[in-house]
Order: structure tokens, then C-alpha cells, then sequence
């Protein structure tokens, strides 16, 4: 059974069909094969309850706050905010696109919104500056993936719904290992500026930055308002992550209001792009819960849990073997697909070997980072390349290497020391108990 | 990109009806979701109880965008495929996966579609209410749902038939606007990343 499913996916993904149409024929044929009674009679009620699932609300509501941010005209003025902070610094604007593509994926749940915002202000500055192509370029793309990372994210509220945990644990989780991970890029970015000195240009500068630097914080004001509003209210106990999402989205659309760019062509492409990419997660999850529920009813989740587990591998061998299984699947498949269709199986996997699903959530998240920058299905890279519309795109794969070393070292450290990703949900959500 | 000259006025009208849709499901988002959920959370902080039943009116609303947002998924092929094989394939041999991949959508498509009628019509026989306050008849929600679903179907339908008469009519170019991967250029124009989207003032 696990053999027909399994060729049967592979092979189906693999001639192109649709991930959605591929989940859902898998599920049908299962059920017509394996199943007493046929399954497909419950679908239609699959459908309805998850398609108004209060916890998938904060998805397109998060989906359409990164639409109209990267329409605001906010980044701009964040990336010239933070230029006057990195000047000494070795690698100096690449610092600035790390940390605004930091302080951006605070407001944003989308690693696509943020590449393409941030790339869209920074790539002006590159020839300008006399920076290494490769390395510039790759600070974009792999800054950019911290927008899953650090809340709110769009990965996380669907993961948390696959996976029966809670956003909120999810998002505490994230944050610590999100601001490591940026950290480490910037760390990467010293050593191979010190290594090679004609990476970025020499830091001489002679003078005060004290001036510029207050002087840009206010412009820091309206992202940090937007994260406090978001993640704040769930931890004060004011707001579920839905209804933070819900508080973002209408501040968000009062500060493109504010930045007088609140047009009403603005506002219908941002319903597009939301409306897009919600209908294609949706098709995907609904999918994945029809062939999830043949799975567990026909016994092929135990049966596949159980097969894993009877090969006697040690916990952190299995992990090592799911990570790496994940860094070469992710070279190939879209990201989002990627994890919707294998959180159900993975994860009670994860639980048998004695770990935290919500443990898993952050650094499964760090895994489809790793494969938004991993050639040749790695969307950041293209969407990077797209706004810098010259050059090679090898350039992006070269230069995004490093990064991906980094999000190897971040892995490794939550492996060693997982109270990295769980210290803060038990610190800020002492109700939900041990995560 | 996507609204080149067109021979097919049905091929046209059947991207600009699910456009306006998209648009009636953002809104649904928007309007539906977001305002009123915000209403309730400032509510209840301020005044110790919520004005609407926003919990479940979202949910709704969601189920809306999902219904009439659906069909948009096909005409700007959104619908994520793997493919990086199929891709490297001569183009006559890869419009024949490109087909497949369009009638398989339609199939799923189409059972979405009839299981989502026969919850429709077990509400009606039932004459289910939601359990709330508001006693919603859930024909209400669930007909909006379906009617998107169903147009949903409609499009996923059409397109490899519209397709299949490009090819008979030797335009493998329109063919692949409507069928083929997505390319580079139009994925990237419709998340707004073409690098022309940052308006500020």
C-alpha cells in the first residue's frame, strides 16, 4: 500500500499534473482500493468546514497586509532609515537588506513580498556602491525568507492548522531563531568581506552617523507599530491570531491611506494577488485534508509512521535523514505545496521520535527557507532576479550559497538546543503547557 | 499579458468574469473578514462585549473568497505544478502534459463542484441553521460558496477544450497562455514583484 501511494504521488507530481489534482486523485484512488466504505461521499463536507476554518482567516488576511505593504512606499523610507546604522560595518548596504528585510517580515508573512520589496529599493544601490554582485544579490534573496520566519507567517498559520498545534506557540517560537538566523547572514557577510576585501566597499567613513541614524527612527515607527499591533495583542491576551491579523490588515490599509497611496486600482490588484494565492493554498489544503482523512482511515499514516520507525534508527539519525530529505525535495518543488502535502505524514513521525510539533513547525519553516534559495525551483532567487531584470541569474545561485550555510548552522543549533524555539512560547503562553 | 487579442470572445469573457469574481472575493476578505473581526476585538476591549457575530460572519466570508476566488486560479494558472521535467520536454510533446494537467485540474475541479452541491442540497433537505445566535440558514453561505465552486468548474473545464481548439486552429502560443507553465514574466507581474509596483506617492 505505501509503495502504490507513494509511486503513484511521485510519478503523478512528476509529469506535471497539479500538486491540488494530484492529492485528490491519490486520495479517490486510495479510497475506491483500500477503504470498506468509499470516502468521497465526505468530501463535500471537507470542503465546507475548511473552507471557513476560522484559523485559515488570518492566511489571506496576512496574505493581503503583504500585497498593500509592498504597494505603501514603507520600504523606502525603512531602507534609508537603517542605511546610517550598518556604515561602518563590513559589508555595509548588505546589512541594511538583511536587517530591513528583518524588520519587513515583521509586517509581512510572505518571503516572496519581502524579497520583491526590499530587492525593488535596494538594487539601485548595488553598481552604485561597487558591491560584489553575487554576494548583494544574495543577501536579498535569502533576507527575504525571513518573512516566514519571524511573525507573522502565512507558512505557520497553515502548518498550525495541519498540524493541530497553536499559531500563537508558533509564532513565540519563531522569533528568537528568526533574529539568530539574521544575525548569522550578517555574520556571513563579515567574514567574506574581511576574507575578500573588494566584496563591499571600504568603510572610511569619517564623522557622525549619530545624526542620521535618530533621524530616520521615525520611519521605523509605522513597521514596529504594525508588529506590536499583530503579535503583541495575541501575546497580551487581547487578540487570537486571527483577529490580530484582522487588526493588521485594516491598520495597514489606514497607513497606505496615511502614504496617500490608497488608490482604488491599488486596492483591486492587492485583492488579486491575495485572491490568487489564497485560492491556490486553498485547493492545495482541502486536497490534502481529503487524502489525509484516507490516509489515517484506510491505516496508511500508522502504516507509514510504523515502517519508519521499524527500521530502529536512532531519533537524530531519522530527524537527519527527514532534514536532508527535505533540503533535496525542496530543490525541486514549490514550497508552499511542499509543506501542505507532507505536514500530515511528517509530523506524527516527529511526535513518535519524541520531539515537539511545534519545534518541528519552526524548523520545518527554516527547511522551506533553505528551498526558497536552493536552484532551480528557488522562488526568491527568480522573484530577486526579476526585479534586478539584468545580468545572470547564476549570479543569485552563487551568491545565495552562504546563506544557505548559515540556515544549515541555525538548524544544527535548534537541533542542539531546542529550548531556542521553545523558551519564549512557555515564557509568553503559560496556559498551553509544555509545547 | 494575459488579455492578448483573442480570436475566442469566450475565452475573454471567461478571464474578465473571473476577474470581477476575484475582485468580489478580496473584497469578501476585506469587508467581510477583516472589518468586522476588528470591530468585535475593539468592542470587546472597550465595551466588555462584540457588536456583530463576526466569528462566524468571517467564516463565511472566507468560504466566499474561496468559492468565487477559485476560478481566477485557472485563468492566471496558479495552480502550482512540478514542472521542472516536463519543462525541459520538446514543446510538441509538452503540450500533451500540459493538457493532461489541465483535464486532470478539470476532473478534480468538476467532483469538487458536485460534492459541493450535494452539501448544499443535504442543507436545504435539513433546513440547517448554525448553532449561534445568528441562526444563519446555511443554504445562505453555502450557495455563494457553490456558486463559485461551480463557475470554478466551468473554467477548469473550458480551458483545455479552448486549448484543444487553439491547437487544431496551429496557435500553439495561445495554447500555452491558457494551458502551458507559467512564465517567469507573468508570474512575477501578477505578485506585483516586475519591479514597477512600488509607487510610493
Amino acid at each position: 500500500m505505501i509503495q502504490v501511494t507513494l509511486l503513484m504521488l511521485l510519478t503523478s507530481l512528476a509529469i506535471g499534473l497539479p500538486v491540488a489534482a494530484v492529492l485528490a486523485l491519490t486520495g479517490y484512488v486510495l479510497s475506491e482500493n483500500y477503504a470498506f466504505i468509499p470516502m468521497t461521499a465526505a468530501s463535500g463536507e471537507l470542503a465546507w468546514s475548511h473552507s471557513n476554518d476560522f484559523v485559515l482567516i488570518a492566511a489571506p488576511m496576512f496574505i493581503m497586509m503583504g500585497e498593500l505593504m509592498h504597494r505603501s512606499g514603507v520600504s523606502e523610507r525603512l531602507f534609508s532609515a537603517l542605511t546610517p546604522w550598518f556604515t561602518r560595518v563590513p559589508g555595509q548596504l548588505i546589512h541594511t537588506n538583511i536587517a530591513a528585510s528583518a524588520v519587513f517580515a515583521a509586517t509581512s508573512g510572505s518571503s516572496l513580498a519581502t524579497a520583491a520589496t526590499i530587492g525593488t529599493v535596494a538594487i539601485p544601490n548595488m553598481d552604485r556602491g561597487g558591491y560584489s554582485r553575487p554576494l548583494f544579490l544574495g543577501s536579498i534573496a535569502a533576507g527575504g525568507t525571513l518573512g516566514i520566519l519571524i511573525p507573522p507567517s502565512v507558512n505557520m498559520i497553515i502548518y498550525a492548522v495541519l498540524s493541530e498545534t497553536s499559531v500563537a506557540d508558533l509564532y513565540a517560537a519563531g522569533f528568537l531563531p528568526g533574529i539568530l538566523l539574521a544575525v548569522l547572514f550578517s555574520a556571513v557577510v563579515v567574514v567574506a568581506v574581511l576574507w575578500n576585501p573588494k566584496l563591499a566597499p571600504a568603510t572610511d567613513f569619517q564623522g557622525s552617523l549619530w545624526p542620521a541614524r535618530i533621524a530616520g527612527l521615525k520611519h521605523l515607527v509605522p513597521p514596529l507599530c504594525l508588529f506590536f499591533l499583530v503579535v503583541g495583542s495575541i501575546y497580551l491576551g487581547i487578540a487570537t491570531p486571527t483577529e490580530a491579523a484582522a487588526l493588521g490588515l485594516v491598520a495597514t490599509v489606514g497607513l497606505v491611506g496615511l502614504n496617500r497611496a490608497l488608490t482604488v486600482a491599488v486596492l483591486l490588484s492587492a485583492f488579486e494577488g491575495t485572491v490568487r494565492t489564497t485560492c491556490m493554498i486553498m485547493l492545495i489544503v482541502i486536497a490534502a485534508f481529503f487524502l489525509n482523512f484516507v490516509m489515517v482511515s484506510i491505516g496508511l499514516v500508522e502504516a507509514i509512521t510504523g515502517a519508519l520507525l521499524s527500521l530502529g534508527w536512532p531519533p537524530l539519525a531519522m530527524l537527519a535523514a527527514i532534514v536532508v530529505f527535505y533540503l533535496v525535495l525542496g530543490c525541486f518543488m514549490e514550497t508552499i505545496s511542499m509543506m501542505i502535502a507532507t505536514t500530515p505524514i511528517i509530523v506524527p513521525v516527529i511526535v513518535e521520535l519524541g520531539y515537539s510539533p511545534v519545534w518541528w513547525g519552526i524548523v520545518f519553516v527554516i527547511l522551506i527557507e533553505a528551498a526558497l534559495i536552493t536552484p532551480p525551483v528557488g522562488l526568491n532567487l527568480y522573484v530577486v532576479q526579476a526585479v534586478r531584470k539584468a545580468g545572470s541569474i547564476a549570479d543569485l545561485f552563487k551568491g545565495s550559497a552562504p546563506f544557505l550555510v548559515a540556515m544549515l548552522l541555525t538548524i544544527i543549533l535548534l537541533i542542539s538546543f531546542p529550548q531556542l524555539a521553545l523558551w519564549l512560547p512557555t515564557i509568553l503562553n503559560p496556559k498551553s503547557g509544555p509545547v | 499579458m494575459l488579455q492578448g487579442e483573442s480570436r475566442f470572445g469566450l475565452e475573454a469573457l471567461t478571464r474578465r468574469v473571473s476577474k470581477v469574481l476575484a475582485w468580489v472575493a478580496g473584497g469578501a476578505i476585506l469587508f467581510g473578514c477583516a472589518v468586522p473581526i476588528t470591530i468585535d476585538v475593539v468592542s470587546r476591549f472597550f465595551l466588555n462585549r462584540t457588536l456583530l457575530e463576526s466569528f462566524e460572519i468571517s467564516g463565511y466570508a472566507l468560504a466566499a473568497c474561496i468559492g468565487l476566488g477559485m476560478g481566477y486560479t485557472v485563468s492566471t494558472k496558479a495552480n502550482v505544478r512540478v514542472d521542472f521535467l516536463t519543462m525541459r520536454l520538446p514543446p510538441g510533446i509538452r503540450v500533451v502534459f500540459d493538457l493532461v494537467a489541465a483535464a486532470a485540474l478539470a476532473v478534480v475541479a468538476a467532483a469538487i463542484a458536485y460534492f459541493a452541491w450535494g452539501v448544499l442540497q443535504q442543507s436545504e433537505a435539513m433546513n440547517a441553521r448554525s448553532m449561534s445566535i445568528l441562526q444563519v440558514p446555511l443554504v445562505i453561505p453555502q450557495s455563494v460558496w457553490w456558486v463559485g465552486l461551480f463557475w470554478f468548474a466551468c473554467v477548469a473545464v473550458l480551458t483545455p477544450v479552448l486549448a484543444v481548439l487553439r491547437l487544431l486552429g496551429r496557435d500553439r502560443a495561445g495554447a500555452d497562455r491558457l494551458i502551458g507553465s507559467t512564465d517567469l514574466a507573468e508570474e512575477l507581474e501578477l505578485i506585483g514583484a516586475d519591479g514597477r509596483a512600488e509607487k510610493p506617492r
